[in-house]
């Protein structure tokens, strides 16, 4: 390899401009041997960053799921994810933040059923602030527009499982290949989900068609939603009169105002305009 | 770039970047191979099971001293499939050079253009415009017996008229040329960007 030109004049005086004048000693490193890279960590917590939406999504499948492993499960891959990430960076404030989570999980049991799910809920809303926190601001602004606990929204990977031949096995593989983000896989090549899961191209060709269905009918579950939400809230309006205490009556009427505010603010999105 | 004041360091990041299967990951392990075990770190692999990059590639290497200053190179791949533009958009963000690595195999035209439109589409929402991003390309799989031919990959993907060298990265043909030349260019770069008193501006 040509060895590129350190000496120029030009090079040496773009140097001292950029650290300015006076160095100190230095103290030079073989990169075989230095610390690990900012730029590596930096890489690393911001892909980090894309899978609290991941988190988030099994955090909310596991209240009122029937079938609460399996949002475990899709939390334990998340976490073996980013452990990968965490370890090629050595580093090792991000494992032991992934260690608590993943101790969490593991003592959950799913047979504690109500008593068991609503703990690791809480834990797991704790950890995830605290993580957003750990990734930096840019996550922490991100999380704050995923987290909401209680539209029983449900993950794409629920849909996939209904197709004949994608068993377990399988949906671990695409999961693990990044593939549980219901736009990203919608807008995919059948050939590259292929490639990259390794699953047979007719099956990569279904799971793309179910992750497109699932990306249409989303706006009909957000209405749906939205309906029962309404029903409940009906109900809640009756029982309000009967609040005599001044403070729960104060505490009642922020809630109903920040309710109204989110109205005005939905309201005033170029969507909807 | 990142500077590191106290010690001395000056951090630039290349990134490799081009559709999937083009033979970027390909490009940085021959390139590791070659380099003076002194001077590189290890290779980072963080792939699937099915050997496809999930995340990146990486690895560091000491690029060498200019008077008091080391200069150091972090290289990365980025996943080429279409569904993980989070990951590309994360690893690109901050780059100094961009190896833009093309598949010439005919059927992989479409992706190619897809990919340099992305990585364009990219840069911008970086704040960077590929015109002052220093990028060359290579056009792999040269080897192919119906490789599309360097002018017709030059002509649809390289309008601005960058560096580009054709390249057989399976047999490390091609890399070391590109890598010569992103660095040069890159260094060019520094030297024109960091006019008298910028370093106070920023």
């Amino acid at each position: 390899m040509a060895p590129v030109d350190l000496q120029s004049q030009q090079l040496h005086g773009a140097l001292d401009r950029l650290f300015g004048a006076n160095p100190p000693p230095p103290a030079p490193t073989p990169a075989s041997e230095g610390p690990v890279s900012e730029e590596l960590l930096a890489v690393t917590h911001r892909i980090a960053g894309q899978f609290l939406s991941v988190i988030a999504s099994a955090a909310r499948g596991l209240l009122g799921e029937a079938r609460p492993e399996r949002a475990v499960d899709q939390l334990n891959q998340a976490v073996a994810s980013l452990r990968r990430l965490a370890t090629a960076a050595e580093d090792d404030a991000h494992r032991d933040l992934l260690d608590e989570l993943d101790q969490a999980l593991a003592a959950f049991d799913a047979r504690d059923g109500l008593v068991g799910l609503p703990r690791l809920r809480d834990t797991l809303r704790d950890w995830l602030a605290r993580y957003a926190g750990f990734l930096g601001p840019r996550a922490g602004a991100s999380l704050d527009r995923l987290v909401s606990w209680d539209d029983g929204e449900h993950p794409l990977l629920e849909a996939l499982h209904t197709i004949p031949g994608i068993g377990p096995k399988r949906l671990r593989r695409l999961y693990a290949a990044g593939l549980h983000d219901p736009q990203r896989v919608a807008g995919a090549d059948p050939e590259e989900v292929a490639w990259v899961s390794g699953i047979p191209s007719a099956l990569a060709e279904q799971v793309v068609a179910v992750a497109k269905q699932h990306v249409a009918s989303a706006p009909q579950r957000v209405i749906t939603t939205l309906g029962r939400q309404l029903d409940a809230f009906s109900s809640l309006t009756r029982e309000l009169n009967r609040i005599e205490d001044p403070v729960l009556r104060g505490q009642a009427v922020a809630a109903l105002r920040q309710m109204a505010d989110l109205v005005r603010q939905w309201e005033h999105t170029d969507d909807v305009a | 770039m990142r500077i590191n004041v106290r010690k001395r360091e000056l951090s630039l990041k290349i990134v490799y970047f081009g559709p999937g299967l083009s033979g970027k990951t390909t490009n940085l392990v021959a390139l590791h191979r070659r380099l003076p075990a002194r001077s590189r770190g290890e290779l980072l692999q963080l792939d699937t099971e099915t050997e496809r990059t999930l995340f990146f590639d990486y690895f560091p290497m000491e690029l060498g001293r200019v008077g008091p200053y080391t200069i150091k190179i972090d290289a990365f791949t980025v996943p080429g499939q279409s569904f993980y533009r989070e990951t590309r958009r994360a690893v690109l963000e901050g780059v100094d050079g961009i190896v833009f690595v093309a598949d010439a195999d005919p059927r992989r035209e479409e992706a190619n253009v897809q990919a340099r439109a992305d990585m364009e589409r990219m840069l911008t929402e970086h704040r960077r415009p590929l015109s002052e991003v220093p990028h060359v390309y290579q056009w792999n799989k040269a080897d192919l017996p119906n490789a599309t031919p360097a002018r017709v990959l030059d002509k649809v993907l390289n309008p601005e008229g960058a560096p580009a060298h054709r390249g057989i990265a399976t047999e490390g043909v091609g890399v070391a040329e590109v890598w010569d030349l992103i660095l040069e260019l890159v260094m060019e770069d520094i030297s024109s960007q960091v006019a008298p008193g910028a370093a106070e501006a920023s």
